[in-house]
């Protein structure tokens, strides 16, 4: 079952990253975000970790900058040796970077990635763990009490790309997509939808590059029974308010550089925003 | 098995010391309960009603301790990841000039401001290093008052008539939070030592 509200009142009230439990059952989700340590003119991204028996994966653990306040936070859920697994949806610096810590840190540990990022990913530095390819058409990583899908988002907005889908919790790591930027401070949940669009507009019309790959992915998410939608950067979705998400993607026009070579747009970057 | 990293004992210590803030919670919440009983309790509870003012001091001061305590923890985590950056960066930079030409000395500017660098971090962190160091010391002495003050409610709380009960698990509650933070602060000090010691032998076996 969910428990929102028992994740409000857990929210941390110091200098750590802020903490969110989403989901209580046999396994557990906890978001982690807003950290109050990170440099200026860095993106902010959230991080989950899915704690499972004596199983723990990271999905996107971010970037170098960061990578001590997400350390600094997990372990507050999960002893080191209990953190058995990395998964990273694409390559990009906030997802990746960090590589070379958590090698060293865990160096027994397994990293879900795209295969087609292997040969790139490793120059961040990857002697120990050991490097789990993800096939195109996605795949599973099975923990003691769950079955994780990983879900192909290839071109949403790398080349290889993916998610991840919990069926026990219903919910969505949904990477870049589903993305907003705004303060450091803002809420972790979306509470208006209305009101959150034109903070993802820009950046979904930008960073995605395909209409045809977007409408894929999203006749794809539509098949899953997703209750929660969480994205890598912004607010975390919440019942209606995926479907709503899915239908205001699927409406908006991406790739929107090719198009308007010159504009205000191209000039626009994440950090200023 | 291979040797655990020095960021991430300290990280370890740190996520353990964190407890300590959650205990300081719970101690807040008993002097609040603290007072409404004694007052409650009037007349019964005419000598414990005086202690109440020291559980609630002792409860702040605390509360104090632990925020500083995270916060303290935290800086030695961060300049411990800052530390292996620049040793790594340095090691990187080390190996770029022991394979470039003999004439090549520009490498050698770059390669000591980065020593400096990490020379700086170095000492930054025995600072916080330091710090903390006194700030477990101030925690335990305190957490000793906190006992100081659980015996006197004890005795207090036998003379409250009706109220006794209640008076008596609030001093229970008092001495376990007191009881919990001292076995926190001691094991952090212990892994906080192994830690150190494990960072000098690495060290001295890189030379």
């Amino acid at each position: 079952m969910h428990s929102l509200r028992a994740s409000s009142t857990r929210e941390a009230k110091d200098k750590r990253l802020k903490t969110y439990v989403l989901y209580e059952g046999l396994h557990r989700w906890i978001a982690f975000g807003r950290d109050p340590e990170k440099p200026e003119r860095i993106i902010d991204t959230n991080q989950y970790l899915i704690r499972d028996g004596d199983r723990s994966l990271i999905l996107d653990p971010g970037g170098i900058e960061t990578f001590s306040s997400v350390l600094g936070a997990v372990i507050c859920h999960a002893r080191i040796d209990q953190i058995t697994d990395l998964f990273f949806s694409h390559q990009d610096p906030d997802v990746a970077s960090s590589l070379g810590m958590w090698d060293e840190a865990l160096p027994t540990a397994r990293l879900h990635a795209p295969w087609l990022w292997e040969g790139f990913l490793r120059h961040f530095g990857c002697n120990n763990l050991t490097y789990v390819p993800i096939p195109d058409e996605g795949g599973t990583i099975a923990l003691p009490h769950v079955k994780l899908q990983l879900v192909p988002a290839h071109y949403l907005h790398s080349s290889g790309n993916i998610h991840v889908y919990d069926p026990v919790a219903k919910i969505l790591f949904s990477g870049d997509v589903g993305a907003a930027l705004e303060a450091p401070d803002a809420p972790m949940f979306v509470d208006d939808f209305s009101a959150h669009v034109p903070k993802m507009t820009l950046f979904h019309q930008r960073w995605m590059p395909s209409n045809r790959a977007k409408n894929d992915w999203i006749a794809r998410v539509r098949k899953l029974d997703v209750e929660m939608m969480v994205p890598q950067h912004g607010r975390i979705f919440r019942g209606d308010d995926v479907k709503k998400f899915l239908d205001w993607f699927e409406a908006l026009e991406v790739g929107i550089a090719v198009r308007h070579p010159g504009s205000s747009v191209l000039a626009s970057k994440p950090a200023a925003a | 098995m291979p040797e655990q990293p020095f960021f991430v004992s300290v990280a370890t210590v740190a996520a353990g010391l964190g407890r300590v803030r959650r205990i300081a919670s719970e101690l807040s919440l008993a002097a609040v309960n603290a007072k409404v009983i004694s007052v409650r309790a009037g007349t019964q509870a005419a000598g414990f009603r005086p202690i109440t003012d020291f559980i609630d001091e002792a409860a702040r001061a605390t509360e104090k301790l632990g925020n500083a305590l995270e916060a303290g923890t935290l800086a030695v985590s961060r300049s411990a990841v800052s530390e292996r950056r620049a040793a790594d960066a340095l090691r990187r930079l080390r190996r770029a000039a022991a394979g470039a030409s003999r004439d090549e000395t520009s490498l050698e500017a770059v390669i000591d401001r980065c020593d400096a660098a990490r020379t700086a971090i170095s000492k930054s962190m025995t600072r916080s290093i330091r710090t903390l160091d006194g700030l477990l010391d101030q925690i335990s002495a305190h957490m000793m008052c906190i006992s100081v003050i659980t015996v006197q409610s004890r005795i207090e709380a036998r003379q409250a008539g009706t109220y006794r009960p209640n008076l008596e698990a609030i001093a229970a509650s008092m001495s376990s939070a007191a009881e919990q933070v001292t076995a926190i602060v001691q094991q952090s000090r212990l892994d906080l030592r192994d830690a150190l010691a494990a960072r000098v032998e690495h060290a001295r076996s890189k030379g």
